[in-house]
């Protein structure tokens, strides 16, 4: 952990409330945490070269994980979801991911994050505008 | 369920499995085409893209290093976070949250562009060198 600035016990407190707002984001919206944690895992390392840019992804997902199920169960207690209409995606959803993950060793994905950001901006607008 | 949803299912899961889209691509599509109200759109989401972001760590970042000291805290900070953003859903109209999905999509987008973008830029090219071919992005 070396190569990271934040390693001290006094930084804990500001490792959380960063925590608390990406978290927030996830249980407002059911997504948006993962931007915003990407950006304190890069900001935490000193490291830029692509394979601590992949760690630092890495770190993103493992964190969104748990947050997310437990957004999940506040969703169907509190708020009130359906989730007999997500159970429906789940298989299709593990496939997908796991032909994701195979997928992206073997292309250059630039081009396609270039094409789905322009694609997401777009769809963003149409839901503001809805 | 449909075969416009398994298709649909395994083009977002792939995209997030390659870490395209920021997560929210699938609310497009369950709002949109199958008439899903913005909270089960939202509940999809989440129990979505943490099956695929499970299956593709499981594939893809077995041998990449995790440093679990920011990871705890986080993670613990994002717990609470959770909760409380769970709890402000309940209090707006579905339709405010539907503009504030679209706002963090559209402010997702920018990022990834900008990023992508700045990303491709040539490298400078040395003085007196002509014919510079540029090696990498």
């Amino acid at each position: 952990m070396k190569h990271l600035f934040l390693t001290e016990k006094r930084h804990i407190p500001l490792l959380i409330i960063a925590g608390v707002g990406a978290g927030f984001l996830n249980g407002l919206l059911g997504a948006g945490a993962g931007v915003i944690l990407v950006f304190i895992y890069a900001a935490l390392s000193n490291d830029k070269s692509e394979k601590s840019v992949k760690d630092n992804f890495a770190m993103t997902v493992a964190t969104v994980i748990p947050i997310s199920v437990f957004s999940t169960f506040n969703y169907v207690t509190k708020v009130g979801a359906d989730l007999s209409k997500s159970i429906v995606f789940l298989l299709p959803g593990a496939l997908g991911g796991l032909l994701g993950a195979w997928v992206t060793d073997r292309i250059k994905t630039s081009h396609l994050k270039f094409i789905f950001a322009v694609l997401t901006v777009i769809a963003g607008i149409n839901m503001i505008l809805r | 369920m449909s075969i416009l949803d398994l298709a649909a299912g395994l083009f977002f899961g792939a995209l997030a499995g390659m870490g395209i889209g920021g997560g929210g691509l699938i609310v497009i599509y369950l709002t949109l085409f199958r008439d899903y109200s913005q909270t089960d759109a939202q509940c999809t989401n989440l129990v979505f893209f943490t099956v695929a972001a499970a299956a593709s760590l499981f594939i893809h970042f077995r041998k990449r290093k995790i440093k679990f000291f920011p990871v705890i805290f986080l993670t613990l900070g994002g717990l609470f976070g959770s909760f409380a953003g769970a709890h402000v859903t309940t209090l707006i109209p579905q339709d405010i949250t539907r503009k504030l999905f679209g706002i963090m999509l559209v402010t997702t987008g920018l990022i990834t562009f900008v990023k992508t973008k700045s990303g491709r830029r040539k490298p400078y090219a040395a003085k007196g060198i002509k014919n510079f071919r540029q090696t990498h992005i």
